[in-house]
């Protein structure tokens, strides 16, 4: 979990700096504070399960078997990315680590999570799905008519709420009325957990039985909090934040809360730590230096790959 | 069904029935998702029977929830099935144009050609019941626009079948539009297992004065209305694209150019409508051809209001006989 946890911050701190630098067009929507949950996954999803995932999900598709160069390289759109260019930081898919249906509407991906785990279920194959989304898009009309579908046809998905409290650019206390999401589940007649997103050993006692019940056709809901710690995306200067609120985000900070705790409980020492810090640093500026020296895609191919036979048009 | 198969004559509602059930029986992922498609057999009746053969999984009676299940089907599509997704009323499709125009018709260019969708969208279309502004519209031009889709609209039941069948073994999403006026018309039944080609028209009439392009109820009032001028001494060609993406393009402008007029007539609105689209395509291949400027007939620019005042808004035989004629200079 803690090497998880490593990388992916590493790999936020170094997309940042890349973005900042002009090395990286489009946009970046920065996963810091959101590691701690990519860590829970790495140890509880198999391999065969399926993610479907959103957009400031980075660590959860390192968890699910990404990795870092495949991630870099779309999130760059280079020739190499499994789109080869087309799909870019909003839009990363990997057949190979069953990774799908990220999309730039958001809650798009809760219904459709669905379908796939539907189709697990009626081929026999065991799997799970399990997706991920934001606070915010708990509002989606998606999310209700979603975790409904998966109710009543009791599908083996597990629905993961990252609440990191800000809906863009905009505090989700304002747009819900409920303390926690985990209660809506109430709703639909499957449970609801609301647990810290920040603790990668809660995360873990929480998504094991609910991936075991998931396997058994019991579909659950699991609220993770954490703290957004950069703006919605790269550049945004978070006017909608009091600098009480940003101070705090000092003491909140999950990875080293978790290497402290690690530490502590003798789980690892400090050397141990310092070499995989090394590690994820090197493995992450490898990837960053490979994809900034790569092409983006041809014009010729940039409309290609539309249909699964090319049609006049 | 068995009263149907293997007779000479099929109706539309058979047609798409005997489609979905033949493909089932093919190939165990095709599964059907709608609302009241299961022991009901759907609110057109076009799931009867299918329900009792396959079961509760492949015939699944689905809550209203449109949006979520289109997005269902795009889940299920990349994880191995081949939905077929019932929209009850074309008009409420607009539910789904997220799932549809973002997610279903976008995931094979976002993945780079690695992750296809194969589901298809059945949709009631088009007017004729007078049941009044949200259960009429012809919103076929909403998918035409759309890269990564294909669009389906037959006017007979042979086509319904064979195009029916083609679209559940497409390896891209399908927009199948079943134009509701229709559902009750005999034709020839096609043969046994026939599977049509994806992108051909159909050329239901042959004839050397002008070219009628007509989709949905248009082509049989086109038809009509070219028996009337045959009568008259004019001989109209009538052209059925049947998919109108991707649009068999060709075979209209051989006709055009052959016959140096031409009339497009659809259910939608006029303006903006498909046929803006095949009167641009003529403009720019065959301009010089043309005896006449290019004409189109389409539905009022309004909401449809109910009961028999329904009829005010749509083309009629006679409508195209009267633009015909004008055309060709009578």
């Amino acid at each position: 979990m803690m090497r998880l946890m490593l990388v992916a911050r590493a790999l936020e701190e170094r997309l940042a700096a890349a973005y900042a630098d002009g090395k990286l067009s489009g946009w970046i929507h920065s996963c810091e504070g959101h590691e701690a949950l990519g860590g829970a996954l790495a140890v509880t999803v198999e391999a065969d399960d399926h993610l479907v995932p959103h957009y400031r999900s980075r660590p959860d598709q390192l968890a699910k078997g990404m990795t870092v160069r495949e991630v870099v390289a779309e999130v760059f759109a280079t020739v190499d990315s499994a789109s080869g260019g087309r799909g870019g930081e909003t839009h990363v898919s990997s057949v190979a680590a069953r990774i799908y249906g990220m999309t730039g509407v958001l809650g798009a991906n809760i219904a459709l999570a669905t379908g796939v785990a539907l189709a697990s279920k009626m081929q026999g194959t065991g799997e799970v799905t399990v997706c991920t989304f934001g606070d915010g898009t708990a509002n989606r009309g998606t999310f209700h008519e979603a975790l409904n579908l998966a109710a009543i046809w009791d599908l083996p998905v597990v629905f993961i709420c990252e609440n990191n409290h800000f809906a863009e650019l905009s505090k989700i206390s304002d747009f819900i009325r409920v303390d926690t999401i985990a209660e809506r589940a109430a709703a639909y007649g499957m449970p609801g957990h609301s647990i810290d997103g920040h603790d990668p050993e809660a995360l873990v006692a929480t998504l094991r039985p609910a991936i075991a019940a998931a396997r058994e056709g019991k579909p659950s809901l699991i609220e993770a909090k954490m703290i957004r710690r950069r703006g919605h995306w790269e550049g945004d200067p978070q006017k909608y934040r009091d600098a009480v609120e940003v101070e705090a985000l000092h003491e909140s900070d999950p990875v080293p809360a978790y290497r402290t705790r690690m530490t502590a409980a003798a789980l690892a020492d400090e050397d141990e730590l310092a070499a995989w810090q090394t590690e994820a640093e090197r493995e992450v500026e490898e990837a960053i230096a490979w994809a900034e020296s790569r092409p983006t895609i041809a014009a010729a191919d940039a409309v290609s790959e539309v249909y699964a036979e090319k049609i006049d048009v | 069904m068995s009263e149907q198969t293997g007779t000479e004559m099929l109706n539309m509602r058979w047609a798409i029935t005997q489609a979905q059930q033949e493909e089932m029986e093919r190939d165990e992922k095709v599964v059907l998702i709608g609302q009241d498609i299961g022991p009901e057999g759907g609110v057109f009746g076009l799931t009867r029977g299918l329900f009792a053969q396959f079961g509760p999984e492949r015939v699944r009676d689905a809550p209203i929830s449109e949006e979520a299940l289109a997005n269902m089907a795009v889940g299920m599509a990349i994880n191995g099935m081949r939905p077929v997704l019932e929209i009850m009323f074309m008009d409420f499709i607009s539910l789904t144009m997220d799932a549809i125009a973002n997610q279903a018709a976008k995931t094979r260019y976002l993945s780079g050609g690695s992750i296809g969708v194969p589901m298809v969208v059945r949709t009631l279309g088009g007017a004729g019941f007078r049941i009044g502004a949200h259960h009429g519209q012809s919103l076929e031009a909403w998918f035409t626009h759309v890269p990564g889709l294909k669009v389906i609209q037959p006017s007979n039941p042979a086509d319904a079948k064979g195009l029916l069948k083609a679209a559940i073994r497409d390896p891209d999403p399908v927009i199948f539009i079943e134009t509701k006026g229709l559902l009750g018309e005999k034709g020839p039944a096609p043969a046994a297992g026939e599977v049509l080609p994806v992108g051909v028209a159909a050329v239901p009439r042959a004839g050397t004065d002008l070219t009628i392009v007509a989709t949905g109820r248009m082509v049989p009032a086109s038809l009509a209305a070219a028996e009337t001028l045959a009568g008259e001494g004019i001989e109209a060609e009538v052209i059925d694209p049947r998919t109108l993406l991707p649009l068999d393009i060709s075979t209209i402008v051989e006709s055009v150019a052959r016959t140096g007029c031409v009339l497009i007539v659809h259910e939608a609105p006029r303006s903006s409508g498909f046929g803006a689209e095949i009167a641009a395509t003529i403009g720019e291949r065959c301009l010089y051809e043309l005896d006449a400027p290019v004409r189109r007939l389409g539905g009022a620019f309004s909401p449809i209001p109910p009961g028999p005042a329904e009829d005010f808004l749509f083309p009629t035989s006679a409508d195209i006989a009267v633009a015909a004629r004008d055309l060709v200079g009578d």
